[in-house]
């Protein structure tokens, strides 16, 4: 199978975009998916529209499953602190 | 609360950039339609006149070219086509149509034969590919707009091809009674043989080419003295 340049490319930046979206800078991913929008803008290239899409359907599933699992934890802590205080009373 | 700001206006930037590639993309796709050309299906000349239509329009969308150097077409004396091959290469240069329309049957064949395309891989081992539209097929009368302008080489390495810049080998007028020839050089030295009418009207004669040679006879409209401004009126190859 012939392997196309720009087939590696998509595959680099989607990497990135998803390894990005696992550090503490995950919200400088949004920079990403501009630079690839801007990019498709340019160029008219439908085959970067298509990776601005994927990395804007990445970062927006990766930031609603970080949230969601942030916001569980901070449950978890604020009913372990209720319970503590409970215990403390 | 500042990067809490930024991050906002990033964040609806980047929706705007999507829902305007998204309208871009739709509208790119609505305008455009493609034809999957198969092996030995047959069209009718309708149909076949829309194909050509679009195949000129959606040139640089799909990258289907139109093959100079096998477009093959038999003229009778007073300009009725009795045969027409053409080929169409596909823009990374990996499947091959072959067109026909024969005298006696009018219908458009199209193949896609293997053996075909080893044949004329060997033949040419660098391939002349122009962007060329057939404005009409009507009443059996074709007419091909040549826009040597915009001449490309398809091959491995491509080779720039411009007409307008100093690869012109050597420009002569009058060679061969009304013709003008133009010679064009590549980057590989390869030479090219352009025979232009003055604006009169157009001979058809058959010509052969060699591996390394094409020539091209056509007329450009008087007023539009020039091939960069003007556009051939049928062209005639013969391999």
């Amino acid at each position: 199978m012939e392997v196309n340049s720009s087939i590696v490319i998509n595959i680099i930046v989607l990497i990135l975009q998803v390894l990005i979206s696992f550090t503490k800078y995950r919200k400088f991913g949004i920079v990403l998916v501009i630079a690839s929008c801007i990019a498709f803008l340019v160029s008219k290239e439908e085959v970067i529209y298509d990776l601005a899409l994927t990395q804007f359907i990445i970062y927006f599933v990766l930031l609603i499953v970080f949230e969601i699992k942030k916001s569980i934890n901070n449950k978890k802590k604020n009913n372990e602190i209720e319970i503590m205080k409970i215990k403390d009373l | 609360m500042k990067k809490r700001i930024v991050y906002c206006a990033s964040l609806i930037v980047a929706i705007i950039l999507i829902i305007i590639s998204t309208i871009i993309v739709i509208l790119n796709r609505t305008n455009t339609k493609t034809y999957y050309l198969n092996d030995n299906k047959s069209y009718s000349i309708n149909e076949y006149e829309q194909i050509i239509k679009d195949i000129n329009v959606h040139n640089d969308a799909d990258g289907l070219y139109l093959v100079p150097g096998y477009v093959l077409m038999h003229i009778n004396e007073s300009g009725e086509i009795l045969e027409l091959n053409l080929t169409f290469v596909n823009s990374d240069n990996t499947k091959w149509y072959f067109l026909d329309i024969s005298d006696n049957e009018n219908i458009l064949r199209v193949q896609n034969n293997k053996d075909e395309l080893d044949k004329i891989i060997s033949i040419n081992d660098y391939f002349n590919v122009c962007n060329l539209g057939i404005q009409k097929f009507n009443n059996r009368e074709l007419w091909i707009d040549f826009n040597i302008s915009m001449m490309k080489i398809i091959s491995n390495s491509p080779i720039d091809f411009i007409y307008e810049n100093k690869e012109i080998a050597e420009i002569s007028n009058e060679v061969q009674g009304e013709f003008y020839e133009f010679k064009f050089k590549d980057t590989n030295n390869v030479l090219m043989y352009v025979y232009v009418n003055n604006g009169k009207d157009q001979t058809i004669t058959e010509n052969k080419i060699s591996e390394r040679e094409i020539q091209i006879n056509s007329k450009i409209n008087s007023n539009q003295y020039g091939i960069q401004t003007g556009f051939a009126e049928v062209v005639n190859f013969k391999s």
